[in-house]
């Protein structure tokens, strides 16, 4: 046994390695921008939405723990902590897009557009346009970070000078930060997802984007703890804690086939030309395995694997389950931006490998080097030794 | 801003012993009827006959007595239906979400809640009968082998609404009459006359509390709670999809499903705060429901409160970046300044205004603002079904079939007179069955003596 509030000297290799894959990734990026620079940004942003996506359903999962004053999850909130560390790494990550934008986003280019269309982004300018993109993308960023990296330091700080009031002040940070960051995900995830296809909306598309965020982050976590404890720490996060974030694993599978079931259901029954445009290229071109391939792979079989009792309280079997869920939520993200781009049929280039090892890599440095030489509990937590010997049935 | 810790108060106060609290909860249930008792159960009475003669009056003379109009088909019916049967959500919310997060605070809040919500979806019930005009065909909605082949158009909502409501109801009952059964041995157990000991000996399915009984009663229990969850979401969600599925601008919104729900929550739990606080006062019940049972509520008011805000202003938002004629001028034009248009920013103010103080610890526990609140919250949850449903049929596609809406005598007569029904049906229920789940409470203070001083009790 490791004692766990002396400060952490693991993750260095998977530091390595995420910035060797970062590295492979940033070449990739490289090639195909000379290939098809559009392409190549498209494949930059399904990186970037998806390493995003993870790293604000972490975030929003720490200020909903804050907010409740929640126990068992001060066992594990140091990983989640190092996982929203990772936000001022998108101050940087997000300025290809911002550069690249004319040749990523069909409202910057009007004159390329049919008349239709012309006449709707001449409508929607007031709002697509790209100085309000830019500066609302700084102010995105501005309250993420605000957000996240204080609660994190606040969190550290209490390990120095221990006092009960740094936790109460995360926690109205945390409750006041709610609608903030429900609305700035919301938006963000219009501007830089939905506005791909500038003539199409969906006012469930801000949930859509955070419940399969939530999963990711959930499922990053997961990778954390099991990750840690191998390496002999964390010894005191049992089958209990695994089975609450089980519970919430299954929660979110839910709520995503919950989301997207009805997004789905309300615009295939209402069949409105300006909608269904959108599940047309999703469904009806080479692009309709990756859609089926999502509703069982990112509801169907984890739902059914996550359903029982016992799966939820199995270390081993819920890292390969968290694997497996990243992997589909990429599969999600991509679906999201891929066909947006590339309506005509079925597309995974490798400006979508470059921009996911890339964006994905350097996330995964950065958390990993957040976590090293941090201890891995919260020590002077007044509600930490309850976590620890937290139990549910 | 104010640093320092804030202490939850405690779930319960003191720590009695398990004859005190029998004696004290099912202390209600044996004393003489008091006057202002017997008075608020006449008002309630005279208003419940005042429904029964609207609705067979609407019955005989069919819909037109109602306010509707072409093309305002829609209006009180389904306003009250969509109210009624979202305060039914935060019942089942409260004793089935918050038992599988293994939230203690629930254990004194549940039994009245889930009573709350069966009367209030035999309230909802009520209008889609009365709004099909002939409801002794009611059961045309049920796919039987009918011989007739008349079949459900399974493409309406108005079958799922059937499958959903009942399924909602029946699972609803269970479940609570379940959690009853212990409840219903100790009344038997303590009731003073052999009347009542036979009445109660019956519907506690002889129950004698021995280990056994216990272990079947805590699976079933948890079961039922596994049932119960997933009809938190799909009743309100299939109840959204009655307005969704169509392609009236103001009622064709993807975020509808979610949106209502959260509604759903956000106004059961204003009408449990509006009974609750009585209550507590009425009973003497403020060691069993404390300041933290207050507290939670607001809170969870705060917080369904902002999930509807949020779709107020995505509605509002996308409204406009669709470029859409018919969704711009309903939301821009026909919800904010078309006729009955107060209802809507009534409906702001109530639902997204006044939730806002809720942020104040102060407020949260005091009774008295959170009555106000509460209070408020349920009339803004009924201006923003009416207001969905009304304001956008008014001004739908073609000016020449525009026309305004106004509700008659018989429409306000079934309003008031569910309330009267639900309160009637209540304030029986206080009086016949405990309202504050025994068996639950002594074995929360089990758990909470065993923590305090490390062994059982």
């Amino acid at each position: 046994m490791i004692a766990d509030d002396a400060p952490y000297r693991g993750a260095l290799r998977l530091r390595r390695r995420a910035l060797l894959v970062a590295a492979g990734g940033a070449a990739l990026f490289a090639i195909s921008l000379f290939r098809d620079p559009g392409r190549a940004l498209a494949g930059y942003l399904g990186g970037f939405a998806w390493s995003l996506s993870i790293v604000l359903g972490a975030l929003a999962f720490l200020m909903i723990v804050h907010t409740m004053a929640a126990t068992w999850p001060v066992a594990i909130r140091r990983p989640l902590e190092a996982i929203v560390g990772t936000l001022p790494l998108f101050a940087l990550l997000i300025i290809p897009l911002l550069i690249g934008m004319k040749a990523l986003y069909p409202w910057m280019r009007p004159e390329a557009a049919d008349e239709h269309l012309r006449h709707l982004l001449a409508h929607k300018r007031p709002y697509l346009n790209g100085g309000f993109f830019v500066a609302r993308a700084i102010v995105y960023l501005l309250v993420w970070n605000a957000l996240g990296l204080l609660l994190r330091r606040w969190s550290l700080a209490d390990d120095e000078s221990p006092s009960p009031g740094w936790k109460l002040r995360s926690r109205l940070l945390s409750a006041g930060g709610l609608p903030p960051l429900g609305l700035t995900l919301t938006f963000a995830a219009f501007d830089w997802l939905m506005s791909l296809q500038p003539s199409w909306y969906s006012t469930m598309y801000g949930f859509y984007y955070f419940a399969g965020g939530a999963l990711g982050g959930l499922a990053l976590l997961v990778l954390a703890i099991v990750g840690v404890q191998r390496e002999g720490h964390l010894v005191a996060v049992g089958s209990s804690h695994y089975y609450a974030l089980g519970r919430l694993l299954l929660t979110f599978v839910i709520f995503w086939g919950y989301i997207a079931f009805f997004q789905f259901f309300l615009i295939w029954i209402a069949d409105k030309p300006a909608e269904t445009s959108y599940y047309l290229v999703r469904l009806r071109t080479s692009w309709r395995p990756e859609t089926i391939a999502l509703a069982i792979g990112q509801f169907a079989i984890p739902f059914l694997l996550l359903l029982p009792y016992e799966p939820k309280r199995n270390p081993r079997f819920l890292w390969r389950l968290s694997i497996f869920l990243l992997v589909m939520h990429y599969l999600d993200v991509h679906w999201l931006v891929a066909p947006s781009v590339h309506p005509s049929g079925f597309s995974f280039s490798t400006a979508d490998l470059g921009g996911l090892a890339l964006c994905g890599g350097l996330t995964a440095a950065l958390f990993a080097h957040l976590l090293h030489g941090r201890p891995l509990l919260p020590r002077n937590d007044p509600q930490l030794a309850r976590a620890l010997a937290y139990e549910s049935r | 801003m104010n640093l320092e810790p804030a202490i939850a108060a405690p779930v319960l106060i003191g720590r009695p012993s398990d004859e005190a609290l029998t004696t004290q909860l099912l202390e209600p249930m044996w004393r003489g009827y008091t006057r202002r008792f017997v008075l608020a159960l006449l008002v309630t009475a005279v208003g419940t006959l005042w429904l029964l003669f609207a609705a067979g009056y609407t019955v005989v003379r069919g819909i037109g007595v109602w306010g509707n109009n072409i093309p305002v088909a829609w209006a009180f019916g389904i306003t009250n239906f969509v109210w009624w049967i979202g305060i039914g959500h935060a019942g089942t919310f409260i004793s089935a979400i918050l038992l599988l997060l293994e939230q203690r605070w629930r254990t004194s809040i549940n039994r009245f809640a889930e009573a709350m919500t069966l009367f209030a979806v035999m309230q909802a019930g009520l209008f889609p009968l009365l709004h099909l005009g002939r409801p002794w065909f009611a059961y045309w909605l049920i796919p039987y082998p009918a011989t007739m082949r008349v079949w459900p158009q399974w493409k309406s909502a108005l079958p799922w609404d059937a499958a959903a409501v009942s399924t909602y109801f029946t699972v609803s009952l269970l479940f609570w009459y379940l959690g009853l059964i212990p409840d219903l041995a100790s009344l038997r157990d303590r009731a003073p006359d052999r009347a009542r000991r036979i009445l109660y000996g019956i519907f506690a399915l002889g129950w004698r509390g021995s280990a056994r009984h216990y272990r079947h009663y805590r699976l079933a229990y948890g079961l039922l709670a596994g049932l119960c969850t997933p009809l938190v979401v799909s009743v309100h969600s299939i109840v959204s999809s009655d307005f969704a599925i169509a392609q009236l601008p103001g009622w064709h919104s993807t975020i509808f499903p979610p949106y209502f729900v959260a509604g759903a929550i956000f106004s059961g739990f204003a009408m449990v705060v509006t009974l609750l606080i009585p209550i507590r006062r009425f009973f003497h019940l403020e060691n069993v429901l404390t300041k933290r049972h207050l507290e939670n509520c607001a809170k969870l008011l705060l917080v369904t409160g902002w999930i509807v805000f949020y779709a107020y202003i995505l509605e509002f938002f996308l409204a406009w970046y669709s470029g859409d004629t018919y969704e711009q001028y309903t939301h821009w034009h026909a919800l904010l300044g078309g006729p009955n248009a107060w209802v809507f920013w009534l409906t702001l103010v109530c639902n997204c205004v006044v939730p806002q103080v809720l942020w104040s610890q102060t407020a949260r526990t005091s009774e008295a603002i959170l009555l106000v609140v509460a209070i408020l919250i349920n009339v803004g949850m009924w201006g923003e079904r009416f207001s969905i449903i009304v304001l956008s049929l008014q001004r739908d596609f073609l000016t020449s079939s525009w026309r305004i809406y106004g509700p008659t005598w018989v429409d306000w007569s079934i309003l008031f007179g569910t309330i009267s029904f639900f309160s009637f049906l209540f304030l029986l229920f206080l009086r016949f069955v405990p309202f504050i789940p025994l068996s639950e409470v002594k074995e929360l203070k089990s758990e909470l003596v065993h923590e305090e001083t490390g062994h059982h009790p």
